[in-house]
């Protein structure tokens, strides 16, 4: 059952498509993940779906109904979430702070007696638990990351979208990415990924769409992907 | 009827020359430089007093001036860039917070031009005339002065955006508007760059003023409103497009003409509406990106 | 914006304080002289617009330059309605219609990068001014109106009041979930509006708020002026102060604005009696030195200093 569907999603910088006419689904309960070189489109799809731009032609639904035009604030309410490329955090506001904006704003009837403890138990989820009362921009990167995670679970999102979650960390650090991934989608969430770490992308996804120049060159299981000529040249021709 | 209507596209042709250049200046201020330059009101105004004063203490020709204070226009403008609007430019922490706070420095600016034009001519309005004459025109007679100073603002408007586009210097200029970084990797002086174009900025709002001192009657606190159409120009034609300053201009400057014709005080209401319904339907302008 | 800590510190102790010195200062009418309730009422009115101005732009970043308008709009309410209404059912008007208009405004240009709204704001002074020129010459035949003169006590108890109803508004929206909203939308708004916040929401009224309480400090300020036209309620000064005496005062802290906001007043108070001709010069040399010296402000200044001799550590976890 898909719970994320794109139909000739389309997008133009100028004269050049960004994301060109392109189809694709994410089922309920699975990990999908997006590849593809630099500059592919692949974080324009996702501002896309996360209406941080807008389409130039093309249709994008959550759960069947059509949310292409939303504003990013109702997206989130509707149920999807998504991470940053650049770490997008609360610098100035403690960790429990940025937690708790999620759950205040992006979260269904949020109940102000249990976002407290919401929050808390997110910080607990992602291994932040003992860094709760510090200003945000003290975190090492990897924290970051992870508390950008919490905030964005703090919305009680159906869809996760996580934009190379993994950047910039190390192996050990990577590893326990994953395992935090893994743990996300038997909370029952869908996760949606961009990854360039092929490692945490083959071992972690069950489908994966590969992009490249804005169009869908490839999609199927990490093993088919793996395999396929066309992604091979296209990561080797570069 | 016909005479009434060829006057009022003949003044809004003039309206929207002089608008043309101003925010052909502040557009490339903006563009280049990325200061919104508040005080761009103050350099019209600057022009058109020097102007006046030459005049009535010379007897200077006002297109003669144009030689003199256009220059002195731009070692105003260069200085005041190259030293105040640079140092804000190295020490801010980023783009954003420049543009804040070189709106806000340029806010200063206004007070101090203002304060001083205030002081050396005190708060009067003053006039002069010269080529006062009526010219015929398709059956109808025009003031000399006010087609004089229309030929000349189309004139310049044309020479600065030839001047962008084919002189090396003005290419540089283009460069810089683009990607600072790569130009001055390039070898362009950027620093320099920025202000020789915030001077030229400030030299077609001072050749505004002259041209403008010799058809209307100036006063010191002028610069304001003018600066504001020129804001509500550069917006109407894109913000960082040199020739959408230039048609957005004569848009302008015609709708002004037209709806003094009806109403003469009404005419910074209808740029108001006009800038709302711009940033309702369209903020990037014709020709933004 | 400084973290939560610090205010956590400052503020039991800080609003005790100034608890105490607002009851102290409405005290003043039975002994102060004339002259001294004068100058307060002016201060009083000038740290009114600055924090106002602060509650919007501090914490979103976007600046405006529309004090002077929606000041403006004020007095003349207060021109316009002073004769029907009570007194202070004039001066709530005076902020409500300011309210309104701000409401307008950024419906328009909120949604729009901070350069578009600055613009639009700066404008608006002489936009209006041209409107309500055009309506005494054309509708009314009248120019000016003339405001009932108030017993100068009065006017600096409404003052004080307004003051201390911005000051517990301030208060309110700092720890409630709409200040944490507008937190986060100066600290990284594409994150916000990701996190649920409707910005452009949130921009929207806070905008209006601050207007609010500008607009009511000029519907009671003209009851001293007696004279209005639209030359004297409109005066891009008024969008320009609140402005330098923010940004000298300091933005971090809520105390900046209202230190820098005093200080301000009664240093143009002394310029205006000793140069009442290069006020304006020394105004704009100011804002120029202060932007690029003491960017920070004098709260920045205080907090260097403090840290300098605390020997300051952050420690990177």
């Amino acid at each position: 059952m898909p719970i994320l569907e794109g139909e000739q999603v389309t997008k133009y910088f100028g004269g050049l498509a960004a994301v060109s006419r392109v189809d694709f689904h994410v089922d309920q309960g699975e990990i999908f993940g997006l590849i593809g070189p630099n500059g592919a489109g692949k974080t324009t799809l996702f501002n896309l779906v996360s209406a941080a731009l807008v389409l130039k032609s093309g249709i994008i639904k959550f759960k069947g109904e059509k949310i292409s035009g939303l504003k990013p604030y109702q997206i989130c309410r509707r149920g999807i979430a998504r991470t940053f490329q650049s770490v997008k955090i609360f610098p100035n506001m403690l960790v429990r702070q940025n937690v708790k904006l999620g759950a205040l704003f992006g979260a269904p009837k949020p109940m102000a007696s249990t976002v407290d403890k919401d929050a808390e138990e997110l910080l607990d989820f992602v291994g932040l638990s003992a860094m709760s009362m510090i200003p945000a921009r003290d975190l090492t990167l990897v924290n970051q990351k992870r508390l950008e995670v919490a905030a964005a679970l703090a919305t009680k999102p159906e869809l996760l979208m996580l934009d190379e979650l993994m950047a910039g960390l190390t192996p050990t650090e990577t590893a326990e990415s994953m395992e935090l991934v893994t743990r996300i989608r038997d909370k029952g969430i869908t996760i949606f990924m961009i990854e360039h770490v092929m490692k945490a992308i083959m071992g972690v996804c069950d489908r994966i769409m590969v992009l490249h120049h804005g169009e869908k060159i490839a999609e199927g299981t990490p093993k088919e992907i793996a395999t396929s000529k066309k992604v091979i040249e296209v990561y080797l021709g570069e | 009827m016909f005479v009434a209507a060829l006057n009022t596209v003949i003044n809004g042709l003039l309206l929207g020359g002089l608008y043309a250049i101003i925010a052909m200046g502040l557009n490339l201020q903006y563009g280049v430089a990325r200061v919104l330059n508040i005080a761009h009101g103050e350099f019209i105004m600057l022009g058109a007093f020097i102007t006046w004063a030459m005049y009535t203490m010379f007897g200077l020709n006002p297109l003669i001036s144009l030689a003199i204070v256009g220059p002195l226009v731009f070692i105003i403008g260069f200085l005041v860039q190259r030293t105040l609007f640079t140092r804000l430019r190295v020490t801010a922490p980023s783009p954003g917070a420049y543009e804040g706070s070189s709106m806000l420095a340029s806010f200063g600016l206004l007070f101090i031009i203002q304060n001083v034009a205030l002081q050396i001519w005190g708060g009067d309005m003053r006039a002069y005339s010269y080529y006062n004459f009526g010219i015929k025109f398709l059956g109808a007679v025009f003031a000399a002065n006010r087609l004089i100073a229309l030929v000349f603002a189309v004139v310049i408007g044309i020479a600065f955006y030839f001047f962008l586009v084919r002189a090396r210097l003005g290419k540089a200029i283009r460069a810089s508007a683009q990607d600072p970084t790569t130009a001055g990797l390039l070898g362009v002086n950027i620093n320099l760059v920025l202000a020789i174009c915030f001077g030229l900025g400030a030299v077609m709002a001072g050749f505004a003023g002259i041209l403008l001192s010799m058809c209307y009657p100036i006063y010191p606190v002028m610069g304001l409103e003018y600066t504001i159409i020129a804001i509500i120009v550069i917006v109407l034609g894109g913000l960082g497009s040199i020739p959408g300053s230039f048609i957005g201009g004569f848009i302008l400057g015609l709708i002004g003409s037209i709806v003094s014709s009806w109403q003469p005080s009404l005419s910074l209401a209808a740029y108001y509406v006009l800038f709302m319904l711009l940033l309702i339907v369209r903020p990037k302008g014709i020709f933004g990106k | 914006m400084d973290s939560i800590s610090n205010i956590f510190k400052g503020s039991r102790l800080g609003w005790l304080i100034s608890i105490i010195l607002l009851a102290l200062l409405a005290t003043f009418p039975i002994y102060g002289s004339a002259y001294t309730i004068i100058l307060l009422t002016a201060i009083i009115m000038y740290i009114i617009l600055t924090v106002s101005w602060t509650l919007f732009s501090g914490p979103t970043g976007y600046i405006s330059l529309a004090a002077a308008a929606f000041f403006g709009v004020g007095i003349y309410t207060m021109a316009i309605l002073g004769g029907e209404l009570p007194l202070i059912a004039a001066v709530a008007a005076g902020g409500l219609i300011s309210f309104l208009i701000a409401l307008g405004v950024g419906a328009i240009t909120l949604r729009l990068k901070g350069i578009y709204f600055a613009i639009f704001t700066f404008g608006l002074v002489e936009l209006i001014k041209h409107l309500l020129l055009f309506w005494e010459i054309n509708v009314t035949g009248t120019r000016g109106r003339f405001v009932v003169l108030e017993d100068n006590n009065t006017i600096f108890w409404i003052m004080l009041g307004i003051f201390a109803v911005l000051m517990l508004t301030y208060y309110f929206i700092r720890r409630s979930k709409f200040g944490l909203a507008l937190q986060s939308i100066g600290e990284n708004e594409e994150a916000a509006a990701h996190l649920g916040v409707n910005v452009t929401l949130v921009k929207v009224i806070t905008f209006g708020i601050s207007a609010f309480f500008m607009g009511a400090a000029g519907a009671i300020i003209a009851t001293r002026w007696t004279y209005i036209d639209p030359y004297v309620a409109f005066n891009v000064l008024f969008s320009f102060l609140p402005v330098i005496m923010a940004i000298f005062g300091g933005m971090g802290q809520i105390y900046g604005p209202v230190i820098g906001a005093a200080i301000f007043a009664y240093t143009e108070e002394i310029l205006l009696t000793k140069f009442p001709y290069y006020y304006m010069l020394t105004f704009g040399i100011i804002l120029i030195a202060v932007i690029i010296y003491l960017p920070d402000g004098l709260v920045g200044l205080i907090q260097r200093l403090r840290r300098r001799s605390l020997g300051g550590q952050h420690a990177n976890t």
